[in-house]
């Protein structure tokens, strides 16, 4: 029973906990922000882990990503809806947004996972150090190539979705950017946990332990990087297109430098590689964390970078390892359905019936 | 007309020829061994086949297509599959998983039917798993079928190699020095499976290996490569009383 509609009572619970609350004002705007935050790090952490967890490649450039995300999303919504000194008045009434913010959400996210197909295409050719480098380079050349299109802000950067935002919030006053984010997160937690139990996403984990043998066992590798560097890249974009429209609606270039992917990176590894529940975890902790330590100012990023250091030191494959919490906790797995049909036969049914495993 | 087609194939590596005008035709049902001292280009040989390497010059047709220039998981997916010298399974991966992978080419489904998990996706895994549950059943392996394929003894992830190469259900298999690492009585299982394996499966097998037991008492023909060079061909028997094969293992006699 619980197990039919625990889709269902997950999104009830989140509503229960996130999106009701702040809508009816127990939460104030600083928790909310947290949240938001939280949200948008879990995007951000879950759909790296793709690449450096599951796939086993090390791209240091996801804040990229985001910043194609965020501008094309914002862009899009702010000549519709608001209007921009340098791209004209608004087109629409800002109450149109309702309805056309989750279609320029998936638009930055289809930017982005383009803008992905730059860091694909080399991984055809170059592993580990060099594809990190790539990945970088990719990272720089977004945030220089925003910085010279001036009628996008430049560097000042751009601004306007408050307006977009308010539009919203007119039609009917909930928190909406909140509610994207939690949908934008379950849906990235969906998709990412989909593909890699399917047996043509596994191949992306074939890749991490042996390309060559991959390839040689009939799995087109070109094909499942490209898909999974587009897929990783696309939420990305998705996660920077909520960001934009976060409280304040302004972005910069400067705010998606190498120090947010580092931040994406360091999720991941807390979390521990391949592991979904682990990233989910762990960009909530970090993202609280850095609020808890707020009071120490810029002695926060010494204790942080410590405290990675020590969590390094004395559990290097992160809070989760390879596993997910259903695999520490089987009994979990009442809870939720079965991604994979090859379960161990205690856990699914389906094997079961096939034939008992005998000796 | 033979299941595959070898002509003239040489490769060089930079300026190290490693293969040289190398010929064969492997017919249908055929079991051949491909022997030589280490460094005679035997791996290299099932490399190009397989299209790890573009030969640099040659011909392989391979059930009438010319597979030169082919990527190898197109070539693999035509029906020609290999193990390794060394093992390389998908370690961290369950056995069942790694059976699972190797029937990448023959998943139907679409990315959106992997990405939203719908009817046909869940029809066609379930059909997956059922293949992957008999071939590790037919090959005794149904026991381990849930363990990592890291942490199974050396003899059974060599068995779960061979099983990986047959669920991408090929018609030539490739066998890279099968018996490497092994005990007597491994090996003696070793040949019972192959011959097993080369009946149920109705394939053509192509083996490497250093162990002339295993070669000799298996293979009907052998073909023997020294510096990339083929210095003999035939049946076991007049492989080992031809003198060029037992200068190059063993060198000349001095006079």
């Amino acid at each position: 029973m619980l197990r039919k509609h625990s889709r269902a009572l997950i999104i009830a619970l989140l509503f229960l906990i996130v999106v009701i609350p702040s809508w009816g004002g127990i939460y104030d705007d600083y928790i909310q922000l947290i949240l938001f935050y939280i949200g948008i790090n879990v995007i951000m952490a879950t759909s790296l882990n793709l690449i450096n967890g599951y796939m086993g490649e090390f791209s240091c450039g996801h804040a990229g990503f985001m910043a194609v995300g965020a501008y094309v999303t914002s862009v899009i919504t702010v000549i519709l809806f608001a209007g921009h000194p340098n791209l004209g008045p608004a087109r629409l009434s800002p109450q149109w947004s309702v309805f056309v913010f989750p279609i320029a959400l998936v638009a930055g996210g289809i930017a982005a996972a383009v803008a992905g197909l730059l860091v694909a295409i080399p991984s055809f050719r170059t592993r580990g150090d060099y594809l990190a480098i790539i990945t970088l380079a990719v990272n720089y050349i977004v945030k220089s190539a925003i910085e010279n299109m001036e009628i996008i802000g430049g560097p000042r950067g751009f601004v306007g979705m408050g307006k977009v935002v308010n539009g919203m919030q007119q039609v009917l006053n909930i928190p909406w950017v909140l509610i994207w984010t939690f949908i934008g997160a379950l849906v990235t937690i969906f998709l990412i946990r989909n593909f890699v139990s399917s047996t043509r996403g596994k191949s992306v984990i074939a890749i991490r332990e042996d390309e060559i043998a991959a390839e040689l066992m009939s799995v087109d590798t070109r094909r499942t990087k490209v898909v999974a560097f587009m897929l990783s890249s696309g939420l990305a974009g998705i996660a920077g297109g909520l960001f934009a429209h976060g409280p304040g609606g302004y972005i910069n270039p400067g705010t998606f430098t190498i120090l947010k992917s580092t931040e994406a990176m360091v999720m991941v590894y807390m979390g521990g590689m391949g592991s979904i529940t682990g990233s989910i975890m762990s960009a909530i902790i970090f993202t609280i964390l850095l609020e808890l330590l707020r009071p120490l100012k810029v002695f926060k990023w010494v204790v942080i970078p410590l405290l990675l250091i020590l969590l390094m030191l004395f559990r290097p494959e992160g809070l989760m390892g390879n596993r997910e919490l259903t695999d520490i906790f089987p009994r979990l797995r009442a809870l939720f359905p079965p991604s994979d049909v090859g379960l161990p036969p205690q856990e699914s049914r389906e094997v079961l019936e096939y034939a008992p495993v005998s000796d | 007309m033979p299941l595959c087609q070898i002509r003239g194939l040489t490769h060089y590596f930079g300026g190290l020829r490693a293969v040289y005008d190398f010929n064969l035709d492997l017919e249908e049902g055929e079991l051949i061994g491909l022997i030589g001292p280490n460094g005679a280009g035997k791996t290299t040989v099932f490399n190009l086949v397989c299209g790890v390497y573009r030969p640099t010059e040659g011909e392989i047709r391979f059930n009438g297509t010319d597979i030169v220039g082919l990527r190898p998981h197109q070539i693999t997916a035509l029906g020609i599959a290999r193990t390794f010298q060394n093992i390389r399974l998908w370690g961290q991966r369950t056995v069942l998983d790694n059976i699972r992978i190797a029937q990448y080419a023959r998943v139907r489904y679409g990315l959106l039917d992997a990405f939203f998990h719908t009817p046909r996706y869940w029809a066609e895994e379930k059909e997956i798993l059922h293949r992957s549950l008999e071939l590790l059943d037919l090959l005794d392996l149904k026991a381990y079928a849930y363990e990592q394929a890291q942490n199974l003894p050396y003899g059974l992830q060599r068995r779960v190699e061979i099983a990986r190469a047959l669920a991408t259900q090929p018609r030539l298999l490739l066998l890279d020095e099968p018996a490497a690492g092994m005990n007597p009585a491994e090996i003696e299982d070793l040949l019972d499976l192959i011959h097993w394996i080369r009946d149920q499966f109705h394939l053509t097998i192509w083996v490497i290996e250093h162990q002339m037991r295993l070669i000799m008492s298996i293979c009907e023909r052998i073909k023997v490569l020294d510096f990339g060079e083929t210095i003999a061909e035939g049946t076991p028997a007049e492989i080992q009383a031809n003198p060029r094969v037992i200068q190059a293992y063993l060198g000349e006699e001095v006079a």
